[in-house]
């Protein structure tokens, strides 16, 4: 590996690195906002309990899961809030917040893990283009010198004649 | 430094920041106007014929349907309550630029939890059942989707001018508070229909 090489190969993983710290940050970042309590009014219990289901809820369809999962806790949200037993209600939000929690885990994780993999292409995807812009330049430079060293010789078959 | 060492670094910088914006572009979504949508239908489900034989004076058990609706383009999962009141000429209507509910008491509340960009209809029907006078004013009983209601808080002299205000509440998140309109962007937006009419008998 020449020296060139060695700068092309530190430069890469010095702004990899860097730029995988701003991820990183960011991503702890909405985790922290994301976990935080937030105050509750003087509400019944139950409504207390829906408006706890619902922000669990709301957090995991930020996180971006799949369309379908946020349907059906919603669905079963509109359940819970039409039904009159309470007991059958709180059981049904409890199941519900149980597996929103889950939902927004598992799509934090994998939308933190598509940012970076997104953000790592970046440094990849420039030195593909420099190595490639590099040879072609190098490439086109060769002929056009190969074309300057050309040198003008008299024909053979016109000497014979 | 070589020309060509030079020049490897310019290319690199420059298709770094193109793809670190392309990057940026691609997971940051983009910014949209959120806003709830609120309406009502007339019998035929059209914005047509919202009274019976198109005439705004009610007599008692003369049954009237409308169908009321809300659309979420709030961008994300959203409860729409709709706060159904009974309301007459003097009292206040709800004020959309202070986002202040009117000042009148609730007959019915209507509530759904709903997807992004999903709407939400039902059929809104009701009847005046029983028309009582005290004191030069004219007080109603309702029968709304079933359930009845008089109503001794808002009375209309010889029964005009009455009206039936739809308003739309949504719970804040971020507050955890159910609010009158809903918040965007840090602003409050607030919606609101009313049906006048007049009790006859």
């Amino acid at each position: 590996m020449n020296s060139r090489q060695r700068h092309f190969v530190i430069t890469y993983f010095v702004v990899g690195a860097f730029l995988i710290s701003l991820v990183w940050v960011n991503f702890s970042y909405t985790a922290a906002s994301n976990s935080h309590n937030m105050p509750l009014g003087t509400v019944s219990i139950s409504d207390q309990k829906f408006k706890e289901t619902f922000a669990v809820v709301h957090e995991a369809e930020a996180a971006g899961p799949e369309s379908s999962q946020i349907k059906d806790l919603v669905n079963r949200l509109n359940l819970a809030l039409n039904l009159t037993d309470e007991a059958e209600a709180g059981a049904i939000l409890d199941q519900i917040k149980g597996e929103a929690s889950q939902l927004r885990d598992a799509a934090s994780l994998r939308s933190y893990y598509n940012k970076v993999f997104v953000f790592a292409m970046v440094p990849v995807a420039a030195l593909i283009v420099t190595v490639c812009v590099h040879y072609a330049l190098r490439r086109h430079q060769s002929k056009v010198e190969r074309m300057m060293n050309l040198k003008i010789r008299e024909k053979r078959e016109a000497q014979n004649v | 430094m070589s020309e060509d060492k030079k020049r490897a670094i310019i290319i690199f910088a420059s298709a770094f920041m193109i793809f670190a914006m392309l990057a940026y572009v691609t997971v940051t979504p983009l910014p949209k106007e959120k806003f709830f949508q609120l309406y009502a239908l007339g019998e035929t489900r059209k914005a047509e014929r919202y009274y019976p034989n198109n005439d705004s004076n009610i007599g008692p058990d003369t049954p009237v349907k409308w169908y009321l609706g809300t659309t979420n383009f709030i961008g994300s999962i959203q409860i729409a309550i709709i706060r159904v009141k009974l309301g007459n000429q003097t009292l206040a209507s709800p004020n959309e630029t202070q986002a202040k509910p009117a000042p009148l008491p609730i007959l019915i509340e209507f509530r759904k939890v709903l997807l992004n960009n999903e709407t939400w209809e039902f059929p809104f029907v009701w009847k005046i059942t029983n028309i009582t006078d005290v004191d030069n004013l004219t007080y109603l009983t309702l029968n709304i989707k079933g359930v009845e209601k008089h109503i001794e808080e808002v009375g209309a002299k010889d029964g005009y001018n009455y009206r039936l205000i739809f308003e739309l509440w949504t719970l804040d998140v971020e507050s955890n508070d159910i609010i009158f309109g809903w918040k965007a962007s840090n602003e409050r937006r607030a919606a609101w229909l009313q049906f006048w009419f007049n009790a006859t008998r």
